[in-house]
């Protein structure tokens, strides 16, 4: 069915992550038919069983809903779901960019948070129509006058422009339809144009290769249309195009203005770039599309199978959640306490957890991940530059002129009670403060630059225990600074332990070195050795600590029908040890990589 | 250095010289006991004829496993339980008889007793027929042996006084430490009536509390404590564990000054009276087990009647001698050759016995024995290997240790 250019919407939902997004598009889904009451379940638009289980969103979504408005007139909604979370907001500006209108959600009994500015801004910056909505009016500690002076701050909007809705109950669901209707601008585009067409996200199928999303802006694109990704110069020819209901469905022609996919049977996903123009052999538009800007990774670790003989399944793995998450990257590493394993990026701490639990679940794999760290630049004093990804791999302190670390430029939204909080919070993570802004008199909006590293150990889940969950966070890349750091590395046994290994502030070096070793003689179990944890900086020790040997551990008896018993139970603890790293003589639990994160905020802070 | 040289596993056709019966009968439950049996009263008709019953199958059991593996001569005999002693003399005294053919000149027979079963008919009657007596004490401090739950009326002192006045010449006294509440202080009270009373044997077990026991079940509740609580900085959760170790070494360097040796992580002898069936068992030799939950380890098999008394008196309900009685309800398992090498070391780690290489290599992590020779905990020399004194107090970890990966080379332990 075609329908004409004026009668299409494309629009987003955008929100703070827990706002109710995917609520909301769920009540639509179901309001409109889109999808029958049978095959209606929560959350319909995550497929992933891990966006299920954490209630979030991780991969954005589309889907087309005709919607028949109260004017009469029949209308083609494309609706993209996009993810809520800071890591994930370059997906949310991919979106945005093939929409002409967001639907803002922000609840009613939080108010505006770090990610509802930060989406607000994207929107705006995307020339979008903003509509925005209080959600969860049903519950009895929404504030309705409350955030909607706080929504009216943030976006201009009047109090008859929000709309006030329940996404749980359905109250004032088609209003926000009927919003979108009558406030979204159509489609701008040649209809008769030379074919122009956004890929604003991919995916990889297994058995037909990658799936484009698109925004067709330009022109129309059929089956067996002979085609190009402008950036990539890959000429193919469209097997199958369609559109989202939720599920692809199969079309003849994509038209101007519409959402939908194009496979070509392309495999490789390097060729079929998020970002670029999709264009017409035959009528060969002239100039692209605006892309997108490319996501660089801020978050590394080190991710090393337990089972050494493992590495190329790794590898295997990582290749196939690639084809599906632009923003994962990886490079082959060694390690002397670890074997060979891949350093890899992430956009932040919940992607790295993410991509982590996936490899573990869909590819059976037993991991071992080393502390997060961001990317330094290392300047030499001959003149070159090192990008240091992995804190083991800082050149020593004799050829360096100095190093520079990445900053973010942070926001934080906050009730007012809790100000003094995060300002102590903050100046113990060498934050600068920038600027503050009280949103309305009960809640204040924070500015800071602040190290990324220092975000990358516990700052949220401090930033949240210390606002008692009342604080949100967004943060962006703010360029790159010199800082005085050095090198923290740990000693077991004797033997240093690269994966232990961190950059630190040189006036936090000691602290930090006491309370690791501290650290990692609580997590290390005794051994059947005494093992010496030393914490050193160049060749001076500023930690040790001493695991105890193991002083009894036998079973009392062991007799004719013991045996049996007692040999399986020491197989068993045989087989445990695998979940164990052997370093040199010493055996050290996956968990004790990760120690660092576990510091005590005060030994961090002196 | 380590302990003698362990014959190699003997090959399944060889013939079986030891013989575990199994008496499943108490009085009453010990609240830390897991092992399995019933509650009994030997005075009463019920009980009696119960006894009675079991004696008979016990015989046609006996009768049928004669038959089968060619028993011919019996070195170690060893009556446990439960408590065998409540079975009483006369019928001890049948069970003897119908086994004596078997029994060589100088065979051990060790008759598991509970002090409030002795007086002194059955010292004389133990001393009569040599026995080896192994007494249960756990402690003999009242207060502790209540915390067990055990009877408080016997009194393990005069037992030991009849055994001895009655000639009784190889007694042993089965301890317990741990027990809650037991401090050092009560340890070498125990440790001092033990020297005084110079048994020829000590088994002196760490106390562990089985869950599903009513002492877990009290211990939980926080009726008993614990004992004195480590709340030291660098309590690591084995406080428990460092407290056991330097009970186990009290009691090691008390006895060993007394001149018995420590053979077994909780077995302790005066020269020549270690038990000559657990130590045959621990060498990895053949023995049969007769009775509901005894386990047999007959070459490559290791069998274990199932536990059900009813059911094992049932099948075997034919007069003794009689050729149709059948086989009571086993488990069985298979002990391929990996598990005999593995089985053979971690029984080395508790003995201290020396266990050729070639016999191991095959499931020896070889990488790991030089960091153990040098942390004292393993020897070698003359293509053999041992636990040492020390490693025997954490064999499990070095057995750990030493075990090869198995799912890295394919055998899988399962």
């Amino acid at each position: 069915m075609t329908v004409s250019l004026d009668h299409i919407r494309n629009f987003s939902i955008v929100a703070h992550i827990d706002h109710g997004k995917s609520t909301l598009a769920d009540r639509i889904l179901e309001l409109t038919g889109t999808v029958s009451q049978r095959d209606m379940k929560e959350q319909l638009l995550d497929r992933m069983d891990l966006e299920r289980e954490r209630g979030i969103t991780i991969k954005a979504q589309a889907v087309r809903i005709m919607y028949t408005a109260q004017d009469g007139q029949l209308y083609q909604l494309n609706l993209i779901d996009t993810p809520g979370h800071v890591d994930f907001s370059y997906e949310v500006s991919r979106s945005l960019a093939a929409c002409e209108g967001a639907v803002l959600v922000v609840d009613a009994t939080q108010g505006v948070e770090a990610q509802t500015v930060a989406n607000a801004y994207l929107a705006v910056e995307n020339d979008l129509e903003l509509i925005p909505v209080l959600n969860k009016i049903d519950l009895p500690a929404a504030d309705v006058a409350e955030a909607e002076l706080e929504v009216h701050e943030l976006t201009g909007a009047t109090s008859d422009e929000i709309i006030t809705l329940s996404a749980k109950t359905g109250v004032g669901v088609v209003e926000v339809l009927e919003a979108v209707v009558a406030r979204v601008p159509p489609p701008v585009g040649e209809v008769d144009g030379a074919p122009r067409a956004l890929i604003f996200d991919s995916q990889y199928d297994q058995y037909r290769g990658v799936v484009a999303y698109v925004r067709v802006v330009d022109g129309s694109f059929s089956r067996r249309q002979l085609i190009e990704m402008m950036g990539t110069s890959q000429r193919a020819e469209i097997e199958e195009l369609g559109y989202f209901g939720p599920d692809m469905v199969p079309a003849e022609t994509l038209y101007t203005g519409e959402v939908g996919y194009i496979i070509t049977g392309v495999k490789d996903v390097a060729q079929v770039r998020v970002g670029d123009t999709v264009v017409s052999q035959r009528q060969r538009a002239a100039e692209p599309l605006h892309g997108y800007k490319v996501v660089h990774p801020m978050v590394f670790c080190g991710l090393f199978p337990l089972e050494e003989h493992r590495f190329s399944e790794l590898r295997d793995a990582l290749d196939k959640l690639k084809l599906n998450d632009a923003a994962l990257s990886y490079e082959p590493e060694s390690s002397q306490a670890l074997g060979f394993g891949f350093r890899c990026g992430f956009l932040g701490l919940l992607h790295m957890d993410i991509v982590r639990e996936r490899l573990e679940r869909e590819y059976d794999l037993d991991l071992l991940a080393t502390t997060p760290n961001v990317e330094y630049h290392a300047y030499l004093t001959n003149g070159d530059v090192v990008e240091v990804r992995n804190p083991a791999q800082m050149p020593p302190a004799g050829r360096l002129e100095h190093v520079e670390e990445p900053y973010v430029a942070a926001s934080i939204i906050v009730p007012t009670e809790f100000v003094g909080a995060m300002m102590e919070l903050c100046q113990g993570r060498r934050a600068e403060f920038v600027d503050m802004k009280y949103l309305s008199p009960e809640r204040v909006e924070m500015h800071y630059r602040l190290p990324l590293g220092e975000i990358v150990l516990d700052f949220f889940d401090q930033l949240k225990s210390r606002s008692r969950g009342y604080a949100s966070l967004d943060y962006e890349f703010h360029g790159y600074r010199q800082s005085d750091l050095v090198k923290l590395d740990i000693l077991l046994a004797g033997e240093p332990v690269d994966a232990l290994s961190l950059i630190v502030p040189r006036e936090r070096a000691h602290a930090r070195g006491k309370a690791l070793a501290e650290k990692l003689r609580q997590k290390i179990p005794r051994q059947l050795f005494e093992v010496a944890v030393q914490a050193t900086i160049g060749n001076q020790v500023v930690a040790r600590e001493t695991i105890k040997a193991k002083r009894k551990d036998v079973l009392a008896k062991c007799y004719g029908g013991d045996i049996t018993r007692k040999r399986k139970l020491l197989e068993k603890q045989k087989e445990g040890k695998r979940r164990m790293k052997q370093l040199g003589v010493v055996e050290v639990p996956q968990e004790a990589f990760l120690a660092v994160l576990e510091l005590e905020p005060e030994a961090k802070d002196h | 250095m380590g302990g003698p040289v362990a014959p190699a596993s003997r090959p399944p056709t060889r013939s079986v010289h030891h013989l575990y019966v199994h008496v499943p009968f108490c009085r009453g439950r010990c609240d830390y006991c897991d092992f399995f049996s019933l509650a009994v009263d030997p005075g009463a008709a019920a009980g009696a004829q119960l006894l009675d019953r079991y004696l008979d199958a016990l015989l046609a059991e006996f009768e049928l496993e004669r038959q089968r593996l060619g028993l011919r001569r019996l070195r170690t005999v060893f009556l446990g339980g439960g408590t065998p002693s409540l079975l009483g003399v006369p019928r001890l005294e049948r069970l003897l008889r119908a086994l004596e053919p078997l029994l060589t000149p100088a065979a051990e027979v060790t008759v598991e007793t509970n002090p409030e079963d002795v007086d002194s008919a059955y010292a004389a009657w133990a001393a009569g027929r040599g026995l080896r007596v192994s007494l249960g004490v756990q402690s003999f401090d009242r207060d502790l042996r209540r915390t067990l739950g055990r009877s408080t009326v016997a009194d393990p002192l005069a037992a030991m006084a009849l055994l001895r006045e009655a000639g009784c010449a190889n007694r042993g006294v089965d301890l317990i430490y741990g027990i809650p509440t037991q401090d050092m202080a009560a340890l070498a009270r125990d440790l001092a009536v033990v020297c005084h009373l110079r048994p020829e044997h000590v088994s002196w077990y760490e106390l562990s509390v089985e869950p599903g026991t009513p002492l877990a079940t009290r211990l939980a509740d926080g009726d008993v404590e614990r004992g004195a609580r480590s709340t030291e900085r660098g309590d690591d959760g084995e406080g428990a564990a460092d407290r056991a170790a330097e009970m186990q070494r009290a009691i090691v360097r008390r006895l060993e000054r007394a001149g018995y040796r420590w053979y077994e992580v909780s077995n302790y002898a005066l020269a020549g009276r270690q038990c000559r069936h657990n130590s045959a068992v621990w060498r990895g030799e053949q023995y049969v087990g007769l009775g509901p939950a005894a386990v047999s380890t007959l070459g490559e098999h290791r069998r274990r009647n199932l536990p059900d008394v009813e059911q094992y008196l049932r099948v075997l309900a034919w007069p003794v001698g009689g050729t149709s009685a059948g086989a009571p309800p086993r488990e069985e398992e298979v002990l391929s050759a990996p598990v005999r090498a593995r089985e053979r070391l971690l029984l080395a780690a508790r003995t201290g016995a020396r266990v050729p290489l070639t016999e191991v290599a095959p499931v020896l992590e070889r990488a790991a024995v030089p960091s153990l020779v040098r942390a004292g905990l393993v020897g070698e020399a003359g293509g053999t290997l041992w636990i040492t004194r020390k490693g025997r107090m954490v064999a499990n970890a070095v057995c750990v240790r030493l075990f090869r990966d198995s799912y890295v080379k394919g055998t899988t332990c399962r």
